[in-house]
């Protein structure tokens, strides 16, 4: 490890090339390994806890934290602790699921809006213009409220709205790449535009979509659970954090904070660890200098 | 390949090239009327100053140039128009027909994909073979262009290289589809003066074994002695003298290449004080009228100023843009005389 240390910094990093060993940068580490464990507690929930999340015990409603029930009891009767485990499931679909169609999508547009120039950029940012000029969340709102509530049509509405970002972050480093010499010597060798977009200059701009991919993840999660607190995603008896918030809000003034309080901390938790990755990422990736 | 007349025919023919870029400030005439052919398996150079038309010319011919340049006239490559031929035909010319070196290796490797990634998609796309079939096929590329340890290099990317090294790739990039013609755009330009004399004799080389044609271009008319057959010299994006090079640098006929040889210091001729050619380049923008030397031109007479003087046959092979020949010959005989008594 310690040659490729002193390969000249004049270069550009990328992930194959990514000499630091993992250890070198805590952020990456540290997201990566609470990421797992949310992953992991999500998908072995039902080894890890007794109860189901939407299996009602009305004799013990209301219970506060025991060794029972290590977080309490809601108003139903059900466990919190399981309630918040199958609810990662949701919220990490929340997080993942509409950030990479966006990713993609908005990706694919911004490079070929940047690489084409005229009439399809000019289309292109038009309606990107439009769209910034709502607000994000009432925007969203609006779509599902034509489309109706429920996780589905929730991902239908970010991913509808949430390219943009992506467009315009490619866009602008495709639109100085492609004057790139080595576009030009693409080209020279007969490379179809397909070939140079996707095989030349995406490699070259992708880093910063990467590195926003891991912050909108985590306002995506901060959004789906928005919406469903307002009751426009996942509908009851979904186990799912917006939710459980909202269905516990009405308990706060009596006291019964647990409801509330620990699928806010689950929030925090993978909010945390997707801007550690998004952190470790862009260190990871960072661009030196240009060549 | 021979035409009627028993001389080898031209794998390439430039016919009155024109080639504008439309800006704000008005239309730039970069390339103005520009021909010469190229046979098979000779360098031919382009010279001239910065902003001459010389790159201009070459991504004429691969048709390479920005959205807003109109480019006329004929590039015939056997025969058959380039400029008039379909996108699906062009693709196929550039890289297989027709391949281009730059002038600067640092920018022209793409700085995040391996060298052996840039070279075997340069064979894959000219040469319907399998990946593995590229690399190794990579593998010999930069073996012929005279990389140490092949195998190692393939695996790393452009930033690992040298200036040097890095032309060699390029070189080796664009020898993938097997060209008949190799455009190289000031190629030794960016690279230290040992590294250049490598890079060029690597050209040579390369241009024998193969037997490809070479269009050198270059503001260095030291490269182009070296290396070359026949040149082109260019002035504000005419070809104003045409020959063999010995004759064009040994006895040049036109006033721009004698000012051009008069500015460069020569082996043996340390007496001799060096003499730039007064004035600068005109504005491609707002060229001046007749011949487009004469602001600059000790020979210049009235004449020059109205008309535009066609490049003039003043020797076997050997053509010069200027009809004040007889003017040149007579003080090219005075000097000689003159070096003569003074020895």
């Amino acid at each position: 490890m310690a040659t490729i240390q002193a390969a000249p910094a004049a270069s550009r990093a990328t992930i194959r090339d990514a000499s630091r060993p993992l250890w070198r940068n805590p952020s990456l580490l540290m997201g990566a390994t609470l990421l797992a464990i949310v992953a992991g507690l999500a998908i072995f929930a039902p080894l890890l806890t007794p109860y189901g999340p939407i299996d009602q015990d009305l004799l013990n409603a209301h219970k506060p934290p025991s060794w029972a029930h290590p977080f309490g009891t809601d108003n139903f009767g059900r466990d919190v602790l399981t309630r918040v485990l199958y609810g990662a499931r949701i919220d990490l679909m929340i997080g993942l699921v509409p950030t990479a169609i966006t990713f993609v999508t908005g990706v694919l547009l911004g490079a070929i809006a940047g690489y084409y120039g005229g009439k399809i950029d000019t289309i292109l940012m038009r309606v990107v213009d439009v769209a910034v000029a709502f607000p994000f969340i009432v925007l969203l709102i609006a779509i599902i409220a034509m489309l109706g509530p429920g996780l589905r049509n929730m991902f239908i509405a970010i991913a509808l709205v949430g390219w943009i970002s992506y467009a315009r972050i490619v866009r602008g480093e495709v639109l100085v790449a492609r004057n790139a010499e080595y576009v030009l010597a693409a080209k020279t060798l007969g490379f179809g535009d397909a070939r140079i977009i996707f095989g030349h200059v995406l490699p070259n701009v992708i880093t910063p979509a990467i590195v926003f991919f891991m912050s909108d993840a985590v306002l995506n999660i901060l959004l789906g659970t928005a919406l469903s607190f307002l009751g426009l995603g996942p509908q009851a008896p979904t186990a799912e954090w917006g939710r459980m918030i909202q269905e516990g809000r009405q308990f706060i003034v009596s006291g019964e904070w647990w409801m509330t309080t620990i699928p806010g901390l689950a929030i925090l938790v993978v909010g945390v660890a997707f801007s550690l990755i998004g952190d470790g990422l862009a260190d990871l990736l960072r661009v030196e200098e240009r060549v | 390949m021979t035409n009627g007349s028993g001389e080898i025919a031209p794998i390439l023919q430039i016919r009155d090239l024109r080639t504008s870029f439309v800006t704000s400030a008005g239309i730039v005439r970069a390339v103005d009327g520009v021909s010469f052919d190229v046979r098979p398996g000779e360098i031919f150079g382009l010279v001239g100053e910065s902003g001459c038309g010389k790159s201009a010319t070459c991504r004429s011919i691969i048709r390479l140039l920005p959205s807003h340049a109109t480019t006329e006239g004929e590039v015939l490559l056997n025969g058959e128009d380039l400029l008039t031929a379909g996108a699906e035909a062009m693709r196929q010319v550039r890289g297989g027909e027709i391949s281009m070196i730059f002038q600067d290796p640092m920018s022209a490797l793409n700085p995040v994909l391996r060298v052996g990634e840039q070279v075997a998609e340069a064979v894959q796309a000219h040469r319907g073979v399998g990946r593995r079939a590229a690399w190794a096929r990579a593998l010999e590329l930069l073996r012929l262009v005279g990389i140490p340890a092949p195998e190692r290099r393939l695996r790393e990317y452009p930033y690992q290289f040298s200036g040097g090294m890095r032309q060699r790739v390029l070189i080796a990039i664009a020898l993938a589809g097997e060209p008949n013609v190799l455009l190289a755009d000031e190629p030794t330009t960016a690279l230290d003066v040992t590294i250049q004399d490598q890079i060029l004799k690597l050209i040579v080389r390369l241009q024998r074994e193969l037997g490809m044609s070479v269009i050198l271009v270059s503001h260095d008319l030291a490269v182009i002695a070296h290396v070359c057959q026949r040149v082109a010299v260019m002035y504000a994006g005419q070809i104003v003298e045409q020959g063999e090079v010995r004759t064009v640098l040994r006895a040049p006929r036109h006033p721009y290449t004698m000012g051009l040889l008069a500015s460069l210091p020569g082996i043996g001729a340390r007496e001799r004080y060096l003499q730039p050619i007064a004035g600068a380049p005109p504005s491609l923008l707002d060229p001046p009228s007749g011949c487009r030397f004469h602001p600059r031109c000790t020979y210049a007479v009235e004449q020059c100023r109205s008309w535009t003087p066609e490049l003039l046959p003043v020797g076997p092979g050997h053509g010069a843009a200027c009809w004040r020949q007889d003017a040149i010959r007579a003080r090219v005989e005075t000097t000689r005389i003159a070096v003569r008594e003074t020895a």
